[in-house]
C-alpha cells in the first residue's frame, strides 16, 4: 500500500474511532454521584408538592434533590433500561404497585435492610403494608402512601331508582343494575373498565383467593369464584350495564367523572376527584361502599426505594427520612389525597377529620388480599388477561375459555421466568 | 511519483466521509447491533438473559400462529389502504390535473391531511367517532339518518374498517401529489393525437394515462405500502387503547404494534430485535417486486 493510500485509510480510521469514542462517552453520560446531589424518578403525584420544604430540607441536609417527573409507563422502562446498560436512572424511585414485578424482583432496586437498622430514625412497625415492599425478607421500599382498590357509587342515582344503601351482594348488584337501567336512570349504571381489574375486584370481593402459595393459578379451578366472577363480568358488557365505550378506554373515571355510570371501581383518595363539581359530573353525590360478598380486594400502595445503581445511598436514604416524614406526608395528602402510610399520621388526621368516610375505609382495608404482584412475570400477565377479557367481551372467547386460558399463560411466564 | 488520488476525488471523499460516518452510525451501526441482540434470548426482566441463542428467536416467531395473525390482519390493512389511497389519489390527480377556479385552495386542502402528525390525525377521529359525543353522531343525528347514538368503534371488523380509513385520510395527499406531477409531465400533444384518431376520454385513460403514469404509481404504491404495512400511530390512537396501562386492543395489534408490545411492554429486546428484522425483510421484498415488476416495465415501455 502506498503511503498516501495509507495515510486515507488511516484518516478515516482515527475519525471513525474517534467518533466511536466521543459517542461512547456521550451515551455513558455521568456516572459518578458528585457530593451530596441525588435525583429522584417520580410520577407527577410524587413530586413533593411543597418547593419551599424541599428546598428548606436542601439546606439543612446539604443533599441537593433533582426531581425527574415523567408520566408512571415511561419510568419503569427508563428504570430497566438504565440498569441493565450498567447506568444509575436515578438514585431514589418512586415505587407504585407496579413496582415489585417490574423492578423489585428484577433486582433493579437495592434493599433497604442495612440503612433501616443502622438508622433508627424510621419505624416500620408505624407502616402500615411494609409486607408489599418485602421479598425474601428483604425490604426494598419505604411506604409513602397506602392505597386500596374500592368501589363507589352514586347516592342520588341509587336513591332515585329506590334504593336507600348500595348492595352488598354480588347477586343484589346486578339485579339494582337492572333496575337502574330499566327505570332509564342511567343507561349504563356500572362504570367498571374493560380491563383485567374488573375481574380481578370481582373475583377477590366474591372470596376467590386467586393463586396458592406455590404461586399457582387457583383461579381455574373447577367451580372456582374467579370463573362465576368472569362470567359476571362478561354479562355486564352482554346486557350493555356497562357501556361500549369502556373498551376505548384504560380505566373507567374518565366515563364515570363525565357523568356514566352509577356503581364505580374507584380507589381509596378518590373520593375529593369524584365529588369536585369541576372535574366531576357526580358531584357531590359519590360516596364509597364496601366490596359486595367477602369483600376482598387488594392494594395499591407507594413507596420510595434506592436504585441499585446508586452511588449515594446515604444521601438517598436522608431524602427518604424526610420524604415519608410528616410534614412532606401532610402536603401530598393536601395536594393529591392520598393517605399517608404511617399509621400514626393516618390516625392524626382522622382524629382532625380530614379523611372523608373513614370508618369504611378502616373495614375495607380488613380486607385486602394482596396479588403476587412481585411475580417477574406479572406485568405481562396482567395485559395478557385484559386482552382475554376483550376477546370475551367481543364473543371471541367464553369466560371458561377466558380463565383457562389466561392460567395457560400464567404458567407458560412462570416456567419462562422462574427458569423451570 | 504518480498522484493515486486526485485533489478532485480527494474532495468527494473528505465530503462524503461525515454522511458516511453519520450514517455508520446512526443506521448501520444500531441495524447491526440490533441483528446480534435478534440472536439472543435478551430480556429486561431476566438478569443474565442476554445469552446467545442464534435463530431461535426467529424460529419462535415464524411457528408462533400470533405471529402469522399479525402479519395477517396487518396485509388486510395494507390492502384495503392502498386501493383506496390510490383509487382516491388518482381521482383527485385527474381532477387537479384540470384548470378550474380555486384550484390552488383545493390543492392546499388535499395536503392538509398530511400535514397534520399521525398521532393527531388519530385523535382526531377517535373524537369523530366517539359513541357517546362524537361530531358523525351528533350530525347523523342531526339529519334524521340514526336515531340512536351509536358506538363506531365497538366491534373488531369496524375497528379495521375505521383504522383503515383514517390511514387513508392521513395518507392519501402523498399518492395525489406523485400521480398529479406524472400526470403534469405527459405531453399533452399525445392526447390531441389520439383524439384526431378517434380514442374517446376512457380509451384514452387506459391506453394512455395509466401507462405513462405507472412509474408513478409504483412510486406511490411502494412508499404507501411502507407506510401502511408499518402502521402504528393511527391504531394506537384510534383503537388500541391508549398506553395507560399498557393495554394494547388484541383486535387491531398490527405488526409494529406487536413490536412495541415485544419490546417496550415485555421487554423482550431479542424477540423484539428479531421481529422488527421479520418487518424490515417484508418490506424489502414487497418493495422489490413492486419496483422489479411494475416500475422496470413501465420505464421498458
Amino acid at each position: 500500500m502506498s503511503s498516501r493510500r495509507f495515510s486515507v485509510t488511516a484518516g478515516v480510521l482515527a475519525m471513525f474511532l474517534f467518533a466511536l469514542f466521543a459517542s461512547a462517552h456521550l451515551f455513558a453520560g455521568g456516572s459518578a454521584e458528585k457530593g451530596q446531589s441525588i435525583t429522584f424518578m417520580t410520577p407527577p403525584w410524587g413530586v413533593p408538592p411543597d418547593a419551599e420544604a424541599l428546598k428548606a430540607f436542601s439546606r439543612e441536609t446539604g443533599v441537593k434533590v433533582e426531581v425527574i417527573s415523567l408520566p408512571m409507563d415511561q419510568l419503569y422502562s427508563k428504570v430497566q433500561i438504565a440498569t441493565s446498560a450498567g447506568q444509575n436512572p436515578a438514585d431514589v424511585i418512586f415505587l407504585s404497585e407496579e413496582a415489585p414485578s417490574f423492578i423489585v424482583a428484577p433486582g433493579f432496586v437495592s434493599p433497604l435492610n442495612d440503612l433501616i437498622q443502622s438508622d433508627k430514625s424510621i419505624n416500620l412497625h408505624d407502616f402500615d403494608r411494609v409486607d408489599f415492599w418485602t421479598l425474601n425478607g428483604k425490604v426494598y421500599g419505604i411506604p409513602s402512601y397506602v392505597q386500596m382498590v374500592m368501589m363507589d357509587y352514586n347516592k342520588a342515582k341509587l336513591s332515585q331508582a329506590g334504593y336507600s344503601a348500595p348492595p352488598t351482594t354480588w347477586s343484589q348488584f346486578k339485579t339494582e343494575a337492572e333496575q337502574i337501567k330499566a327505570k332509564g336512570i342511567d343507561q349504563y349504571p356500572i362504570a367498571f373498565g374493560a380491563i383485567d381489574w374488573s375481574w380481578y375486584l370481582i373475583s377477590l370481593s366474591m372470596g376467590d383467593q386467586m393463586f396458592d402459595a406455590n404461586l399457582n393459578p387457583v383461579f381455574a379451578d373447577s367451580g372456582s369464584k374467579a370463573r362465576s366472577a368472569m362470567a359476571l363480568l362478561l354479562s355486564f358488557f352482554k346486557e350493555k350495564l356497562i357501556t361500549p365505550a369502556m373498551l376505548s378506554e384504560t380505566t373507567p373515571h374518565s366515563i364515570f367523572m363525565g357523568g356514566t355510570g352509577v356503581f364505580h371501581q374507584s380507589w381509596q383518595g378518590a373520593y375529593g376527584l369524584m365529588n369536585n363539581p369541576k372535574s366531576s359530573k357526580q358531584a357531590p353525590n359519590v360516596a364509597y361502599m364496601l366490596l359486595p360478598d367477602v369483600g376482598n380486594t387488594w392494594s395499591l400502595d407507594a413507596a420510595l426505594g434506592i436504585s441499585s445503581k446508586s452511588k449515594a445511598r446515604a444521601a438517598a436514604w436522608k431524602f427518604i427520612e424526610w420524604y415519608v416524614g410528616d410534614a412532606n406526608q401532610r402536603a401530598i395528602f393536601n395536594a393529591f389525597g392520598l393517605i399517608p402510610a404511617r399509621k400514626s399520621l393516618q390516625a392524626a388526621l382522622s382524629s382532625e377529620g380530614k379523611i372523608a368516610q373513614y370508618p369504611v375505609l378502616e373495614e375495607q382495608a380488613k380486607h385486602v388480599h394482596q396479588l403476587p404482584r412481585y411475580a417477574t412475570w406479572w406485568g405481562p400477565w396482567t395485559t395478557k388477561v385484559t386482552e382475554l377479557l376483550r376477546e370475551g367481551i367481543q364473543g371471541s372467547l367464553t369466560a371458561d375459555q377466558i380463565v383457562d386460558d389466561a392460567a395457560k399463560d400464567w404458567n407458560d411466564l412462570k416456567a419462562r421466568y422462574s427458569g423451570k | 511519483m504518480r498522484r493515486l488520488i486526485s485533489r478532485d476525488e480527494r474532495f468527494v471523499a473528505l465530503a462524503l466521509l461525515l454522511p458516511v460516518v453519520l450514517l455508520a452510525f446512526i443506521v448501520y451501526f444500531p441495524a447491526i447491533q440490533t441483528f446480534f441482540v435478534s440472536l439472543t434470548a435478551w430480556d429486561l426482566r431476566l438478569q443474565g438473559s442476554d445469552r446467545f441463542i442464534f435463530l431461535s428467536n426467529y424460529h419462535k416467531l415464524l411457528t408462533d400462529p400470533e405471529f402469522w395473525q399479525v402479519t395477517g390482519r396487518t396485509l388486510v390493512i395494507v390492502a384495503f389502504v392502498l386501493i383506496l389511497e390510490l383509487g382516491i389519489g388518482f381521482l383527485i390527480a385527474l381532477l387537479l390535473n384540470e384548470k378550474f377556479r380555486g384550484r390552488a385552495l383545493v390543492r392546499a386542502l388535499v395536503i392538509l391531511p398530511w400535514m397534520l402528525p399521525p398521532v393527531v390525525n388519530g385523535f382526531l377521529w377517535n373524537w369523530v367517532l366517539n359513541g357517546e359525543y362524537g361530531a358523525l353522531n351528533g350530525l347523523l343525528y342531526q339529519l334524521g339518518i340514526i336515531h340512536h347514538y351509536q358506538f363506531w368503534l365497538e366491534r373488531p371488523a369496524a375497528q379495521i374498517f375505521w383504522a383503515v380509513i383514517v390511514q387513508t385520510w392521513t395518507r392519501f395527499s402523498f399518492p395525489t401529489i406523485v400521480m398529479l406531477a406524472g400526470l403534469q409531465s405527459i405531453p399533452k400533444g399525445i392526447y390531441e393525437v389520439a383524439a384526431i384518431d378517434g380514442a374517446g376520454p376512457l380509451t384514452r385513460l387506459r391506453a394512455l394515462t395509466i401507462p405513462m403514469l405507472l412509474p408513478s404509481i409504483t412510486v406511490a404504491l411502494t412508499v404507501e405500502f411502507i407506510s401502511a404495512f408499518q402502521i402504528f400511530d393511527v391504531v394506537w390512537t384510534l383503537t388500541a387503547g391508549g398506553s395507560a396501562g399498557n393495554v394494547i386492543n388484541p383486535f387491531t395489534k398490527t405488526l409494529m404494534i406487536y413490536n412495541y408490545e415485544v419490546v417496550f411492554r415485555d421487554l423482550r429486546l431479542g424477540l423484539g430485535a428479531a421481529l422488527a428484522y421479520l418487518i424490515l425483510v417484508m418490506s424489502s421484498i414487497a418493495g422489490f417486486l413492486f419496483i422489479k415488476n411494475l416500475y422496470n416495465r413501465a420505464v421498458q415501455r
